[in-house]
């Protein structure tokens, strides 16, 4: 099941991202699946799941291509470019499958990791515990809906 | 007379906002090295097109919405300039606006870094002023974005590409200037509750508009110094970018002899040849008959809007770029 979900997100951005652009979008081993346990901890539709998946998945490919981006790396030209379109592509997504919420959430977060990345600081921040944030909070809002 | 003045926007309000986007923010402390750099690069010039567009756009709204507006106009040039130094670092060039480019400064990776920051800034700011209603303005951040993206990736396929038609050309132009040009106007029309009519007229304005700005650009690199551009002349072709003059000059079979020679690996004395070669022929010319001819396309739109007081805007827009120095 994790691992189909993860496959299904990745045919899914494959498939609605420009062909001109040739990203090919690859996971390291494990990862994306420490988000599988915090959206289990939500009442989400499957559907929901992949596109927090896909917004995982471009967020960190993003970051990683810039994160290469050095005077003497072979393919610079590419990482600039292919980080600056997963970072446009992952607002159109998010946009198309009505996650502007998201967006508001994490838009000072992965500006902060500009700021940091811009200054020499190249830890990695935790995704993750953003969007589990993000859930846990709207999950409350809902809540207190329904109490109202 | 300046295009601000024509146009009767103070200029000076809307670079203090485009300020503000940096000083207004708590996560950068005054005086860091980002501050600095993203100062400086504000600083630097550039005619703040992009954002006398939003304002423009506006003009044509039921409301009048001025703080938005102009919140917007500084979030177009935010994401102008942050392309640019991605340009820079893509083209690898050296100087902007005839000073050291960024990367020069900070390195490659802080650079690009920089560059992003500025976006994300916009996307905040953007995310605020976007309640369900107001969606369109993403359109500057997202669709505008990616297609200058979009631009840069047919640039790279098409490079020292002689066999270029001018549909392909025409596109890539399209997303790399006119598109944000476009968008420009049409979410500064939205942001003042136009009607969606008005606001499709202007970006179509915009899109002939932009196309004509992107040829005269290109015209610009053959005829002007390198001390006007802040760059060398010709880079253009020496990069492999194969701009509308170059295509007209590929169709007398002298000239494409000598451009087709032109690779990455060529001399200054070929390059230098084929810059003459083109400059003497018609090719020039060509190019500036078909800029005029999209200048006059977007003559034909804004007369859609000719009930508009804010219609002689759009004839000023004209009218600026017919007379960009060249």
């Amino acid at each position: 099941m994790n691992r189909q979900l993860i496959g299904d997100t990745i045919r899914l951005l494959q498939a609605e991202l420009s062909p001109i652009a040739g990203i090919q979008l690859t996971l390291s081993p494990g990862e994306g699946e420490d988000l599988l346990p915090v959206m289990e901890g939500f009442n989400l539709e499957y559907s929901r799941k992949l596109h927090l998946m896909g917004i995982y998945i471009i967020l960190t490919q993003a970051a990683r291509y810039h994160m290469e981006c050095t005077a003497n790396h072979q393919g610079l030209i590419r990482s600039v470019l292919d980080g600056d379109y997963l970072y446009s592509f992952y607002l159109q997504f998010a946009i198309k499958y009505r996650e502007l919420d998201l967006v508001v959430h994490l838009a000072p977060f992965i500006k902060q990791q500009q700021i940091r990345r811009s200054n020499g600081d190249y830890a990695e921040l935790n995704l993750t515990a953003e969007i589990g944030q993000f859930l846990n909070a709207e999950s409350k809002n809902t809540a207190n809906r329904k109490k109202c | 007379m300046k295009l601000h003045e024509a146009l009767n926007i103070d200029i000076a309000e809307v670079n203090r906002e485009i300020e503000h986007l940096l000083t207004g923010d708590k996560d950068v402390p005054a005086g860091s090295p980002l501050a600095t750099s993203v100062l400086e690069l504000i600083a630097s010039g550039g005619k703040r097109l992009r954002p006398l567009m939003v304002i423009v756009g506006s003009r044509f709204g039921r409301k009048r919405t001025r703080r938005r507006t102009l919140q917007l106009a500084a979030a177009a040039e935010f994401i102008h300039a942050a392309s640019l130094v991605h340009d820079d670092i893509i083209d690898d060039a050296k100087l902007r606006r005839g000073s050291p480019a960024l990367h020069t400064k900070t390195g490659v990776l802080s650079a690009v870094h920089i560059g992003n920051y500025m976006s994300a800034r916009v996307i905040e700011l953007l995310s605020k002023l976007a309640k369900n209603k107001n969606r369109y303005v993403h359109d500057l951040s997202a669709v505008a974005t990616a297609q200058l993206c979009i631009g840069e990736y047919q640039q790279m396929e098409h490079a020292y590409d002689y066999d270029i038609t001018m549909e392909e050309y025409l596109e890539k132009s399209l997303n790399k200037t006119a598109l944000l040009m476009a968008t420009c106007l049409r979410v500064g029309a939205l942001s003042a509750e136009s009607t969606e009519e008005t606001a499709g007229a202007l970006y179509a304005f915009g899109e002939a508009l932009g196309i004509a700005f992107q040829i005269q650009d290109d015209l610009l690199d053959f005829t002007q110094s390198s001390e006007t551009l802040g760059k060398p002349a010709g880079s253009d072709l020496r990069s492999g970018q194969v701009t509308l003059p170059v295509i007209y000059a590929l169709q007398d079979p002298r000239l494409a002899a000598h451009i087709r020679r032109i690779g990455p690996h060529s001399s200054e004395a070929d390059v230098e040849a084929a810059l003459a070669a083109i400059s003497g022929s018609d090719a020039l010319a060509r190019t500036e008959e078909t800029s005029r001819r999209y200048l006059d396309q977007a003559a034909d739109i804004a007369k859609q809007l000719s009930s508009y007081s804010a219609y002689a805007d759009l004839e000023t827009l004209i009218a600026y770029f017919a007379g960009r120095d060249r």
